[in-house]
């Protein structure tokens, strides 16, 4: 691997986020759409270039061996290793997010003419790019977690992008909380990690089977608790609909394409681990299949294309979480890879396919034919329960709830402690 | 006097921190240049009991301390510890110096429930309590030399750590309950002092490098944020969180700060608050799993208040403001600061190589 066709790949689409973040400080105006596209789409191009590179010598070659640049930081034994990583499963992950990324700039450059956020749309979309490269190429889990901090920060600007409006600013803060308190359950495997292998490299997962079966099962829930937040298996599915209150095409490269797909990358990378802990198996599987149950049964509810559309691409995630739970890792990245394509086509297409829906419509001179058979006492009772969204909101809200409660508890408190140093003299 | 390079970057590390807490046109006060020449002094020396003692007077040069009385008891409860701790220091009472300088490092930290001596002085202005913050570098720097390497530091290690994993947890809960600006501050200080105790419990074990990283990182996003806090206040008041203000469009730039320096003090990638979170983690685990499991917790608690507050500041229908956006020279000061973050969070050995050949690495 060669470090300068790495560091385009990974940092290019940073630098040009990074320089139209320049442009825009230090000019008095902003700078113009046509400039924040080509600088952005620069980058984009160049690190899907980068991946191409890879996927070449992969194919032709086979694949190049680790690129190690040393301690990042070093004390004692302890050490943040610079080391990049790119497998057949990085690679394929790190091109498709390359390519989709790249056409979803080709697409917003004309969906989001004269919009008010064109620049800060680009800004955030190399900032994602970037992300998921280094995710996709990093050696050690330490880097991977700066690369899926990067995702999460990207998705949750995205989500309150119209933040003029108080629902997309909710539903970012409900996407913000699942992320970090999911990503909690990330950075205390990694620091297990580091503690019982001695190394946070994914070299060091060789060593596993030094691992005691409570140690795995400790350090696959807990991964597993990262991937279930950021891909959105029960019981944190319900910010995923809300999310799409994005721009369109941020809703078609994140909850379609590649951002709900980081977490199953994640569960492929540590799968050696789920695969020395049965319980974490066949719970990962049942997760999956019940988070894809419960999602096509909502999908039947909801009245809004995004909205379906968003659950759609949950019930297939949790297949594929399921795929690898049980070890078929090689049809899950399949499968992951193609869901990935197939729902950013649908997400692009939904303006459209309501626009063709209405005037099919028409042409049948009214709507389109209903189903003239009674529901049965069974799916009635199915219905109203997607309609309640099997009661996760509900659930997830009453825990919030509760932590806001202790949280008040303790500032009134607060309050009491502090009243006698709190006048003027 | 000493050349040596930890303390020159402690030093250059404690002025950004003062100047950022100088609000605009006063950064040529008397009083804040006496204080940055004290804090030099204090830094260029090789004398432990000197400089605590300088360290202990240090804060009676602020114009303000005498105009509240709440600030005054705060400077006297820190300073007549840490005036005692330097005679004790100087008498060859070794362990009661660590104590004595241990109460104030905590004191200072304001970790909650021991905030309540903090918490009037950053009533009215976060700038104040981040210019109080800024002597704290140069005492956590001494007393990691001269005094935590002592046995009676690594019995006190697990306590430390544990007490600190409460306060941490604590103060994380009550920033998501802040109900105006000045209150999510505070609590934001509060949970990194209660970071700082647990920080000094690891270092108890020797992560005196991780330690003096970590109190950096915590100062200067502290001070970040507390300035652009004292900037927006200047400007609209102490705003209440709940509703949204929409301060964006008016004030793009002290927005960009404001969520810069917040998720800079949390752990955001390319910064020091990264290296610095990943550091302490580890350092953390040796003494404690769920003192490691708290922070961890308390981090995340404390960032998802950060972005509450940002959105309720910063985000909605916008506000038009006649004020203008920072100045220049608010600015300037911000982006260096931000740009220390950067370059620590990039290149972490620039600071812990001279750090852990001064003060030791663990085993």
């Amino acid at each position: 691997m060669k470090p300068a066709v790495l560091f385009l790949t990974l940092l290019s689409p940073l630098f040009a986020s990074l320089l139209l973040a320049a442009l825009a400080a230090l000019r008095e105006r902003m700078p113009r759409e046509k400039t924040s596209f080509r600088l952005i789409s620069t980058g984009l191009l160049l690190s899907l270039l980068g991946n191409l590179v890879f996927l070449i010598r992969g194919i032709s070659r086979g694949l190049p061996p680790d690129l190690d640049l040393g301690g990042w930081l070093t004390a004692g034994s302890y050490e943040i290793p610079l080391v990049f990583h790119a497998d057949r499963v990085g690679i394929a992950f790190g091109f498709l997010s390359a390519l989709l990324t790249l056409l979803i700039a080709q697409f917003s450059k004309t969906y989001l003419h004269r919009e008010s956020g064109f620049v800060r749309f680009f800004l955030l979309l190399g900032l994602f790019a970037s992300g998921t490269q280094v995710v996709a190429y990093s050696g050690s889990f330490d880097l991977f977690f700066a690369g899926w901090e990067m995702i999460g920060i990207a998705s949750t600007l995205f989500i309150g992008f119209f933040h003029e409006r108080t629902e997309p600013l909710r539903s970012s803060i409900r996407a913000f909380v699942t992320y970090r308190l999911c990503d909690a359950g990330l950075l205390l495997a990694i620091v297990a990690l580091h503690e019982w292998l001695g190394s946070t490299r994914l070299t060091a997962l060789n060593d596993i089977n030094h691992l005691s079966t409570e140690q795995a099962t400790l350090l696959a829930a807990l991964f597993m608790l990262a991937a279930c937040g950021k891909s959105a298996q029960l019981p944190f599915s319900g910010w995923l609909a809300r999310a799409t209150e994005g721009p369109a095409p941020t809703s078609a490269l994140f909850y379609g394409g590649i951002s709900i797909h980081v977490g199953l990358f994640l569960l492929l990378r540590i799968w050696p681990i789920i695969d020395l802990s049965p319980i974490i198996e066949y719970g990962g599987a049942a997760l999956g299949l019940l988070t894809a149950l419960y999602a096509s049964r909502v999908a039947r509810t909801l009245p809004d294309a995004k909205g379906i559309l968003a659950h759609a691409s949950l019930a297939q995630v949790g297949l594929i979480f399921a795929e690898i739970s049980l070890g078929l890792t090689t049809l899950a990245l399949f499968h992951l890879m193609t869901h990935g394509v197939l729902r950013v086509w649908q997400y692009l297409r939904t303006p459209n396919v309501i626009h063709d829906t209405h005037r099919l419509g028409h042409l049948h001179g009214g709507s389109l034919p209903e189903t003239t058979r009674p529901a049965t006492r069974l799916e009635k009772q199915l219905y109203l329960l997607g309609l309640r969204q099997f009661g996760m909101d509900a659930l997830m809200d009453h825990c919030v709830r509760w932590a806001l409660g202790i949280a008040t508890w303790l500032r009134k408190l607060d309050i009491k402690l502090t009243p006698f140093l709190r006048s003027r003299t | 006097m000493t050349h040596e390079p930890t303390r020159l970057l402690v030093l250059l590390f404690s002025l950004q921190s003062l100047a950022l807490s100088t609000s605009r046109g006063h950064l040529l006060a008397p009083a804040k240049l006496a204080k940055a020449l004290l804090l030099t002094i204090v830094l260029l020396l090789d004398h432990p009991g000197l400089q605590l003692l300088l360290l202990a007077i240090i804060p009676f040069c602020s114009s303000s301390a005498f105009g509240k009385r709440s600030e005054l008891i705060y400077i006297t409860a820190t300073g007549i510890p840490l005036l005692a701790s330097a005679a004790a220091h100087t008498l060859g009472w070794q362990e009661e110096a660590f104590f004595l300088s241990l109460v104030v490092l905590i004191l200072k930290s304001g970790a909650w429930p021991l905030h309540f001596l903090m918490a009037p002085v950053a009533q009215d202005s976060p700038a104040r309590l981040a210019s109080t913050l800024s002597t704290l570098l140069p005492l956590v720097l001494i007393h990691l030399q001269h005094l935590d390497h002592l046995p009676i530091a690594q019995h006190l290690a697990d306590a430390l750590v544990r007490v600190g994993a409460l306060s941490t947890l604590a103060a994380a809960l009550l920033a998501l309950r802040a109900a105006t600006l000045t209150e999510f501050f505070r609590n934001a200080v509060s949970m990194h002092g209660g970071m700082l105790v647990m920080t000094l419990g690891a270092a108890g074990n020797g992560h005196y490098g991780a330690a003096l990283f970590a109190t950096v990182t915590l100062c200067l996003s502290t001070a970040g944020l507390g300035a652009m806090s004292e900037s927006l206040m200047e400007r609209q008041g102490d705003l209440p969180l709940s509703q949204n203000h929409g301060f964006m469009k008016s004030y793009p730039r002290l927005a960009a700060f404001f969520l810069f320096f917040g998720a800079a003090g949390v752990g955001l990638p390319g910064t020091a608050g990264f290296v610095a979170d990943d550091l302490l983690l580890h350092a953390l685990w040796q003494e404690s799993v769920w003192g490691t499991a708290a922070a961890i917790l308390a981090s995340a608690l404390l960032a998802i208040a950060t972005w509450i507050t940002s959105t309720r500041l910063l985000m909605g229908t916008p506000s038009h403001s006649r004020s203008p956006d920072i100045t220049l020279g608010e600015r300037s000061l911000a982006l260096i600061c931000a740009l220390t973050l950067v370059a620590l969070g990039l290149a972490p050995q620039v600071l812990m190589r001279p750090a852990n050949q001064l003060l030791g690495t663990p085993l």
